[in-house]
């Protein structure tokens, strides 16, 4: 591009640089001067904001190296601020020498909006003869390596800012996850989506798109320049006069470039980001209470659970999908633990294999572990599972528990409080694997109903009832194989450990 | 107001709206004590759906316990000395009649007599 903006002045002095001919398509110049009323200046200003604005975002891009300055070679201030500077003298250049140019060339943008007006130029610049459509190409090739780059920095930083974000409960935990190339996997392919969704939406057309870009840019800069203006407000650092004068001044800048995207473009695609944005926050912010509201029940459990006494109870659940080797090893194990009640559960959503698993449970003689199985005509397996240890758990609130989870009000919920009574160790289990509270306890509340029950077999009951208390082990796995091989490591450790 | 009931429906969690319309159909059936409202020591005749079937297998003894909801409440029926019974799995529904008995907090109703229904 430096080649060209130099050809280009070169043969400017030289004089043999023409204008462009107009082509079919291209927009036609307004005719001007001819009615020199007030609309016309009122058009001509709004024509010079909205150049404004668009030029606006040429200049994004610089804030990159302000975010990176921890990444720069020591001394890390001295290097970002000379990058700062070679990167602005760079794009002040060519920015002035292609308006220096185009003045010159009279290149009109296309009502299309492409070809664009660097190709339109180069293509003058370079002329037709070999040399000069190789250049053009070369020029054109650069544009698009340029874009590529730029494309890779938000998937370089996106799912990095994410990740914080879920780290402090603003977005879902997942994001904090590393793949196995130590990058935020999940964040990652949110972002491919979310951009794939974008281009089929908008066409792939650029003039959709860069408002979009634009409002989201100038966004975050109004309120990045606003917040160091506030830290500047509230620190009162040496200088901070100065610096809330700069930043202030920022925040306004950028406000206004971002409330002229808002006004222009509000047709071409501005509205959909005032739409989902509050929406996008709002769930954001539900999603925080959530897991605030989550993390705050763990916490407050903590003295209670250390200090509770160790259960003499012990109900145990071995989830088994059929009986194979790995169930049987399980639940042999399942008995060295003593449990006072054991049972196999199964949850049935095929009826089938529920019926071969309970023949060949009849047959195979495990006869002193009772198979249960339980209906699941929604297929949800993971949340039948739970359903099963919350209404084991929910039954002890019939027993004389010394140790409850204090009931919590959930906000939100239609049905008002409900307390509910779990052991804090499979609530721990619960919440680990479920990350909504919210539906959690629905489902254990939803076993409170009267006559509910499951323990009144071999047990006598009245001693039960008197010191018992359950706990249901349960499997953080939803599928119930796996847990059934979990359980066999488990066992075949055990003997080396005697 | 149509509006408020539009919004509850929709909001509804799924349990609870599986559980109305389970209370719903066994409604509509004549002659049905709902199963929250069971009087103990007296023959009634109930409805409802199976949730879990669980075989149990006692030395000698064996049972069948099979636990059976209206969507208001539930019951489980045993079956003594029964290790298999055709068609009794999770899902089926059931109109039985037996005699209610609360153990705790539970109500069992032994060897019923039942009949299933079609869903």
């Amino acid at each position: 591009m430096g080649v060209m903006l130099i050809v280009g002045v070169v043969k400017l002095i030289g004089g043999d640089l023409g204008t462009i001919d107009p082509v079919h398509g291209m927009i036609k110049a307004s005719k001007q001067g001819s009615a020199a009323d007030g609309l016309f200046y009122g058009a001509g200003l709004a024509a010079m904001l909205h150049a404004f604005a668009v030029s606006g975002t040429a200049v994004t891009g610089v804030e990159a190296i302000s975010n990176g300055v921890t990444a720069f070679k020591k001394p890390e201030w001295l290097n970002a601020r000379r990058t700062l500077v070679i990167m602005g003298s760079v794009l002040g250049t060519l920015f002035l020498g292609l308006s220096f140019l185009a003045s010159h060339v009279h290149p009109i943008p296309f009502e299309s909006g492409y070809p664009t007006v660097i190709s339109e130029v180069g293509k003058k610049v370079f002329g037709t003869s070999t040399l000069g459509t190789v250049m053009f190409f070369a020029l054109q090739a650069g544009t698009f390596l340029i874009l590529v780059l730029a494309a890779n920095t938000s998937f370089a930083d996106f799912p990095r800012l994410a990740s914080f974000h879920a780290g402090d409960n603003f977005m879902p935990k997942q994001l904090t996850k590393r793949g196995h190339r130590l990058v935020f996997s999940n964040g990652i392919i949110f972002l491919a989506g979310a951009a794939a969704v974008l281009i089929l939406a908008t066409g792939a057309k650029v003039e959709n798109l860069i408002p979009l870009y634009a409002i989201g840019v100038f966004a975050s800069f109004t309120l990045s320049q606003a917040g160091m203006a506030k830290h500047h407000l509230t620190k009162k650092e040496s200088g901070w006069r100065k610096g809330i004068f700069v930043n202030g001044f920022g925040a306004f800048l950028s406000f206004v470039v971002l409330l002229i995207f808002i006004y222009f473009k509000f047709s071409h695609g501005a509205w959909v980001i005032l739409v989902l944005v509050p929406i996008m926050v709002t769930l954001l912010v539900r999603l925080n209470k959530q897991y605030e509201a989550e993390e705050h029940q763990l916490v407050d459990e903590v003295h209670a659970a250390v200090s509770a006494p160790i259960l003499r109870r012990h109900v145990v659940l071995v989830f088994v999908s059929r009986l194979d080797q790995s169930t049987a090893r399980a639940v042999q194990y399942a008995r060295t633990l003593m449990p006072d009640e054991m049972r196999a559960v199964h949850i049935a959503w095929d009826r089938q294999a529920a019926e071969e698993l309970a023949d060949s449970w009849r047959t195979l003689g495990l006869s002193r572990v009772s198979l249960e199985l339980v209906d699941c005509p929604d297929r949800r397996v993971a949340r039948a599972a739970l359903d099963v240890v919350a209404r084991e758990v929910g039954d002890a609130k019939t027993d004389d528990h010394a140790h409850r989870i204090p009931p919590v009000a959930h906000p939100g919920a239609h049905q008002g409080p409900r307390p509910i009574d779990a052991h804090p160790a499979v609530g721990e289990h619960r919440v680990a694997r479920v990350p909504h509270r919210r539906r959690v306890r629905r489902s254990a509340a939803g076993v409170h109903r009267p006559a509910k029950g499951a323990r009144h077999r071999a047990r006598p009951c009245a001693r039960s009832r008197r010191d018992g208390r359950t706990i249901a082990r349960v499997s953080r796995d939803p599928q119930p194989r796996v847990r059934a091989t979990r359980v066999i490591a488990v066992a075949l450790l055990s003997p080396e450990g005697r | 107001m149509p509006l408020r009931k539009l919004v509850g429906r929709m909001t509804k969690s799924v349990e609870d709206s599986d559980r109305e319309l389970l209370a719903a159909f066994y409604d509509d059936l004549e002659g049905l004590t709902q199963l929250d409202k069971l009087p103990l020591r007296v023959p009634v005749r109930f409805g409802g759906e199976i949730n879990s079937v669980r075989i149990v297998p006692r030395a000698g003894a064996p049972a069948l316990e099979v636990t059976v909801s209206d969507g208001r409440g539930s019951v489980t029926a045993v079956f003594l000395g029964r290790r298999k019974i055709a068609a009794m799995s999770p899902g089926r529904r059931l109109i039985a009649e037996g005699v209610v008995v609360a153990r705790g907090p539970e109500r069992l109703v032994y060897n019923p007599w039942y009949r299933f229904i079609p869903r």
